[in-house]
This record gives C-alpha cells, sequence and structure tokens, in this order.
C-alpha cells in the first residue's frame, strides 16, 4: 500500500512564545536573551524555566529547567515573571486565525494546536501555500512567528514543525514520511519520554529506524501496549484524529513554595486559594467532579496524594476546599515541611443530564456568588476580589 | 456469678446485641458483650459507643455478678449448641465456665468494672408510640437519608416533635421523604433530634409485635425502650437542614395515578435506560403517561403508556429510575397524586389515602434533560 494524502494534518507551534511576546511588547528586550519563568533570585530561585528567547537558548537555557540553574548559564539574561493574561490575549487572536483555515482545531496548548486540513487544503491551493498562509496570516495579525509542519499524521505533523524552529514550514509529504523517520533519533517520537529513550538505547535502539527494524514482540514484551505503538509511530502510522474539543477529565492546581512551611494556617489558605482556581475553571466549562484530590510534597520529595469521593459532583469552591482541608488533616502532624501543595477534581460530569439537587436554589446563590467573583476577578485581576482566608497564602508567596 | 438459663432464650438475648460488636476496635473491651446477673435477670449489653444494646432474659441465678467476656465467641458457641440448659460461672478472676450436656467450654472474661458504662440520660424528654407507628415513620423515611460525610446531619433520620404532632423527615438533596403522625398524648413544646440510620435499623429490628415503645430524648442521646431491649443511640450533632424551605407552596398541576401500575411500569422500563443515569422520561398527558428509557450506548430502549389523570395538557420531566422506585416503593395508598411545577423542579408525591393521624409527603428531583 502507498501512503497517500488520505489526511492532511497541520501542526501550528509558535516559537519561544512567552519570550517572543516580551519582546514584542517590550522593544527594548529584541535581540536580547530572555527568560520567562520563575523568580531566579540571585540563583536561589526555586521555580522553572516557562520560555526562554532564542538570544538565550546558547547558552543552554531550555524550558521546563529549574531557574537557578538557567540563572548559573547565563546570569545576564533578562528574568521576566510571565504575564498569562497578555500571553492568553495573543492565544485566542491566533486561534481565531487557525479557524479561518479549518473548523477542526485541536487546542494543545496556548501556543500549539493541530489542524485536520483535510477537506480545506484544496482551497489554499495546496499544502505549501496552506502553510505559508498560516505562518503569514499569524505574522500579519500578531507580529509573532510560528512554525508549522504538515504531514499525514498528527504524529509526523508534529515533529516536523520542531524540525526548522524558528520560522519554520517543513512538509513531509506521505511518500517522504518513512525516509523522513528513518533519519531522526528517537528521542524525537511524539511520546517517547526519557524514560523510554533510556530502555530503548539499552537494547541498542537510538535511531527510529533501528525500532521500525526491531521485532516487534520483543518491543511488546519490554513496553507493554507502548511497544506496539512507538513501533507504528516510527512506521509513519498514527491514526489518532484532530479531537476538537478533548473531553477534559480532571482539573487540578498546584503551588511550589518559595520556602518550605509547614505552618497549617498557610497552608489550609493555599488550599483555599488552590480551591477557588480548580473550581473557577470548573464553572467555567460547566462542569461538575465528583472526586477531590490532595497532593503534598515535602522538602525532602517525598510526594503524597489523597483522594476522597463525593456522593454528588460539586463545583464550589467551598465543598472542594471542605474535602481538601479534611484530607490534609488525615496527615497528622507535619513532621517535615511542605515543599509543594496541589488540589484536584476528578470524574467530571457535565451539567446536562446531571440529578438536580433539593439544595440547587441554595447553591444556585452560590454558584452565582462563585461567578460573579469570576468575573470580577478576570476584570480586577486576583487580588480585586478573594475570600479573605487566602489573603495569608497570597502575601507569602509574593513574599517568596 | 452463676447462673442456668435454656439456650434459645439466652441465644435470642444475645443476638439482639451482639450484632452492634464494631467489627475492628482500638479499644479491645467493645469486643465483649457485659452479662450482669441480678435477682432473676440476666442482662446483655453491647456496645460500639455510638451505640448501646442491652436485652434483658429470665435465668435461675445461683449467684450475683457479673463479667465482661468475648462476645463473638460466646454467640457462636451457643448458636452451635441444641436446645439445652447452659450453666455459666464465673470465678474471681473472671475466667468463665460454659457447661452443657455436651461439655465444658472456658473463656477468659475481663473485669466488668472496666466495661464501657451505658450514657446516662439526664433531663431527657420521654414520648410513647405504638411500635406499628414508629416502624412506620423510621420505614418511610430511612432509605431517603444519605450517604455524604460532608453534610453529617443528612446521614441520619430528623425527628421533630412539637403541637402533638411527631415528624420525621430523611433527605439526601435528591429525594426527601416526611411522616408526621399526630396524637394528643404526645408533647405540645419543640423538641428535635437527628438519629443515626444504624441505630434505627437496630430499633426496625427489635420492633415486633403491637406493644408500645417508648423514646427518651436527651442532650446527647435517645433511648429506645422496647420490650425486652433498651437501645441507647448517640445523636448526630448537628443542625439540620431547614427542609420546609424547598418544599413547594403551590404546584401548577396534578397526575392522579394508580401507585403499583406507575411502579410495575417504571420497574420494566428502566431495565432498559442507560446503567450510568439511570434515567426514565415521563410524558405526561391528559389521560395517560408515556414512560420512556434509552440506551444509547447499547441500544435497548423501552417505553410504555399507563392510565392517569392530569390536568394540564402535556408534561415531560426526568428521572432517575431508582430514586422514583425507592419513593413508590414506600407509598401505600392504592392512589397517588403527583404535584408538579416545572421540568427541572422537585414533583411532590402525595398519597390518596392514608392511615389516621398520618401524613405523608415525599419530595423528589428531575434530571437535568437536554
Amino acid at each position: 500500500m502507498t501512503p497517500d494524502w488520505r489526511k492532511v494534518i497541520a501542526h501550528v507551534d509558535m516559537d519561544a512564545f512567552f519570550a517572543a511576546i516580551e519582546q514584542l511588547e517590550h522593544p527594548e528586550l529584541r535581540g536580547k536573551p530572555v527568560i520567562v519563568g520563575a523568580d531566579p533570585r540571585g540563583g536561589r530561585g526555586r521555580g522553572v524555566v516557562s520560555t526562554a528567547s532564542y538570544e538565550a537558548r546558547p547558552y543552554g537555557v531550555h524550558s521546563a529547567m529549574p531557574i537557578s540553574r538557567a540563572y548559573q548559564l547565563c546570569p545576564h539574561g533578562i528574568y521576566r515573571k510571565p504575564d498569562g493574561a497578555l500571553y492568553a490575549s495573543y492565544s485566542r487572536k491566533i486561534f481565531a486565525i487557525l479557524e479561518e483555515f479549518t473548523p477542526l482545531i485541536q487546542v494543545v496548548s496556548v501556543d500549539e494546536a493541530f489542524l485536520d486540513v483535510s477537506g480545506s487544503v484544496h482551497l489554499f491551493g495546496g499544502v505549501a501555500k496552506l502553510g505559508a498562509a498560516i505562518k503569514a496570516r499569524i505574522h500579519a495579525v500578531t507580529g509573532l512567528t510560528a512554525s508549522v509542519g504538515i504531514s499525514n499524521s498528527k504524529s509526523v505533523a508534529k515533529i516536523a514543525s520542531d524540525y526548522q524552529k524558528p520560522d519554520g514550514l517543513t512538509i513531509i509529504p506521505p511518500e517522504a514520511v518513512q525516509d523522513f523517520l528513518d533519519a531522526l533519533l528517537v528521542t524525537k517520537l511524539w511520546g517517547a519520554g526519557k524514560k523510554t529513550v533510556e530502555n530503548l538505547a539499552r537494547l541498542g535502539i537510538v535511531t527510529v529506524r533501528q525500532l521500525r527494524e526491531y521485532p516487534l514482540e520483543v518491543l511488546e514484551k519490554k513496553f507493554g501496549k507502548m511497544g506496539p505503538h512507538l513501533h507504528r509511530l516510527a512506521r509513519g502510522i498514527d491514526e489518532r484524529e484532530v479531537v476538537e474539543r478533548e473531553a477534559i477529565k480532571s482539573v487540578s492546581h498546584e503551588t511550589t513554595f518559595g520556602e518550605d512551611h509547614n505552618d497549617r494556617e498557610l497552608l489550609n489558605s493555599t488550599l483555599l486559594y488552590l480551591a477557588e482556581k480548580v473550581s473557577t475553571r470548573l464553572r467555567k466549562k460547566d462542569y461538575r467532579g465528583k472526586t477531590i484530590h490532595l497532593k503534598l510534597r515535602f522538602e525532602d520529595f517525598s510526594t503524597f496524594t489523597r483522594n476522597k469521593t463525593l456522593a454528588h459532583p460539586t463545583n464550589l469552591t467551598e465543598d472542594i476546599y471542605k474535602v481538601c482541608k479534611a484530607l490534609f488533616e488525615q496527615f497528622g502532624e507535619l513532621k517535615k515541611p511542605v515543599r509543594l501543595i496541589g488540589v484536584g477534581v476528578s470524574h467530571l460530569v457535565a451539567e446536562a443530564g446531571s440529578q438536580t439537587s433539593l439544595w440547587d436554589v441554595e447553591n444556585q446563590r452560590k454558584a452565582v456568588l462563585e461567578k460573579v467573583m469570576d468575573q470580577l476577578q478576570e476584570k480586577f485581576g486576583k487580588a480585586g476580589l478573594t475570600h479573605a482566608e487566602t489573603l495569608t497564602a497570597r502575601k507569602s508567596r509574593r513574599k517568596s | 456469678m452463676k447462673f442456668s438459663i435454656q439456650r434459645n432464650e439466652i441465644y435470642e438475648a444475645l443476638q439482639k446485641v451482639v450484632s452492634v460488636l464494631p467489627a475492628r476496635s482500638t479499644i479491645p473491651m467493645t469486643q465483649n458483650v457485659l452479662f450482669v446477673a441480678e435477682g432473676d435477670q440476666l442482662e446483655l449489653m453491647a456496645t460500639d459507643l455510638e451505640i448501646t444494646i442491652i436485652s434483658n432474659v429470665k435465668a435461675a441465678i445461683e449467684k450475683e455478678g457479673s463479667v465482661a467476656i468475648p462476645g463473638r465467641l460466646i454467640h457462636d458457641i451457643i448458636r452451635e449448641l441444641p436446645n439445652v440448659s447452659l450453666n455459666f460461672d464465673t470465678d474471681s478472676k473472671f475466667r468463665t465456665t460454659l457447661s452443657s450436656e455436651f461439655g465444658q467450654y472456658k473463656v477468659g472474661g475481663e473485669n466488668p468494672a472496666e466495661f464501657p458504662r451505658k450514657p446516662d440520660i439526664l433531663d431527657g424528654r420521654e414520648i410513647v408510640l405504638p411500635n406499628g407507628v414508629l416502624k412506620r415513620l423510621v420505614e418511610k423515611t430511612i432509605f431517603a437519608t444519605s450517604a455524604d460525610e460532608l453534610r453529617p446531619a443528612l446521614t441520619g433520620v430528623f425527628f421533630e416533635l412539637g403541637g402533638h404532632r411527631i415528624r420525621t423527615v430523611a433527605t439526601d438533596g435528591h429525594r426527601l421523604s416526611m411522616l408526621s403522625y399526630v396524637d394528643e398524648a404526645l408533647p405540645e413544646t419543640d423538641l428535635n433530634a437527628i438519629i443515626s440510620t444504624k441505630a434505627l435499623n437496630f430499633v426496625l429490628r427489635s420492633l415486633d409485635g403491637e406493644g408500645l415503645t417508648s423514646i427518651l430524648l436527651g442532650e446527647k442521646h435517645a433511648q429506645f425502650h422496647m420490650e425486652n431491649t433498651l437501645l441507647y443511640a448517640r445523636l448526630i450533632e448537628e443542625n439540620y437542614v431547614d427542609y420546609t424551605r424547598v418544599i413547594p407552596a403551590e404546584t401548577n398541576f396534578r397526575m392522579t395515578i394508580d401507585t403499583n401500575d406507575f411502579l410495575s411500569s417504571v420497574k420494566r422500563v428502566s431495565l432498559f435506560s442507560s446503567p450510568v443515569t439511570a434515567q426514565v422520561i415521563l410524558s405526561i398527558k391528559k389521560s395517560f403517561v408515556t414512560i420512556h428509557a434509552e440506551d444509547v450506548d447499547y441500544g435497548g430502549e423501552a417505553r410504555e403508556e399507563i392510565p392517569c389523570e392530569f390536568n394540564g395538557d402535556e408534561f415531560v420531566i426526568g428521572f432517575n429510575s431508582r430514586y422514583l422506585q425507592n419513593i413508590l416503593r414506600h407509598i401505600d395508598s392504592q392512589l397517588l397524586n403527583v404535584e408538579l411545577i416545572r421540568p427541572d423542579n422537585a414533583i411532590l408525591l402525595l398519597p390518596e389515602d392514608k392511615p389516621e393521624n398520618e401524613d405523608q409527603l415525599m419530595l423528589l428531583m428531575p434530571i437535568r434533560l437536554e
């Protein structure tokens, strides 16, 4: 069977998105190494790098790297705190542009999306013209550059968008897919994590070609379901569809403290703050969740999770907080200071088709109040209106 | 302590108390049953610290005294014996010997002084109810309690007294069941208590026959005095929700329907509903109601029509069939009145016929239809 353009998938990935926006908004930052992420605090900071501008990358700085490490590598870099609201406004503009090309868009993150353009590619005069048009429109409207990869599957399109970054356009026609993949290292395969790559290397598999030629049975034995999946990816086979909106399975938020804490009052107020964030997101998406999760990481990085399933799904801050607090109390006296605390809700159900409650009147009043808070916060920022108890948590985070 | 008793008699008394023994407990003493021999009575007591049950039985007592003995063991050995005469003899170290014509069984007992004391109810108020009435008050409501530990008050049945009336209420937020009973002998002043479903299930089990039960309500405990059995329940010390607020004062429509026909139909149709939502949809018209269920995932579908009387034109509303069946099972009246407001409001279920002095009301919330 000869591969064909049965499907045309484009992967659009913004280049150094957060850093590029900072440089766009602040012309004095252009051409300089800009690192968006946690406060490095002279090398003692504790968060991670969100995005490094292309000027910072030669120093070895990349995203997800501890900020302290980035500071060692690039002490003269310009460190910026992320401005979520600003990036979101750019992100909305970009997705609006993508919708000009196809309605079938899968948003992966604020700066990344898959487009199924199989039905619309002919309207734009073919694959190459379509790719160029996407890039040009984004640049014209926002001043930012994007890298675009186009192929006949999501997996190859994603690899292609990364192939000539920044400002790249890489088209891998079906007949070229295998040669393109064969030459790559397995690290490039979408879904091959650090552990998997290490384990593959132990089998002597370093390139995609070696993976493709490796006996499938052995891979299956070694990696379980992941084995055949990787083997398929190595042969350019990826049947995954572009899903407009993947059903979300859970919502969670967590926070790492500037210093480790065992002050219960502060930790409780942080829980409330996180519960508020989680419930806001649930309400925005019209979901309720049944299982509430609490995550604690102590100074020695030992991590514990506890959860509780409720009789009825909720999206109220009050309920989520109440459960988290109770779960937290189950830990008893804290023997070690806490480094990270997280709150999550899973087992989500949509509002339609759900059992109504006699307290709906009461809950609706609460929900209306919480929705009003959501709106005010959107307008005036988190500090505008909040549960009084979260103030301790805010203050301490500001200090840190 | 020394006494003798027929196997069947002590076994019946022991069965009543032994079921309260906690499966696991951090307090080993609560694994025991306390035996107290006094006058011509043997008293057996067991507790899980929430509920204490005391059962009395006549015995031929040779020497008064008391001992705490491992409850399950003594229950299990007596269960395996036929109805013969049993002799109990406890020595000064609380070692107890059970002997019968089959042989001897020795068990290490504990000092009865260390057994948890039964609760003291000071300034309690007493009410007396016929067993049949108490049974209905509990049975018709207990099924609607909640399992949600977030709202402990709702895990019990609310007993509300006042104005010569006793009312029981239970709700989990999706349905509410309420039964009221009026009797001049009941107190006029207000008095409330929330009693756990676990305690009430024990009460139901011990309520046999025609007699009367006296209930003593104190600050922290309630005592149920039934024939040969005394039960203490720790109250759920929470404020009950203001349930009167959710009972609609006015409704728009009324459907009258045969309770049994309705229940049988819902039972059959709901077999074809989605196992996730258990949703059944009622389409009510002037003279009949269509009950419909569909399981989109597996292609199952069922539809039935049964006669009714409806004073509106058409009304469509969806329910969780498990809740609906549960409620219908607790309605004894042949005819049922269903009061409706809007498809997203609670419905009221009111039996057409009811026993004298009694009032029953149930509420059920619908499922949001697309």
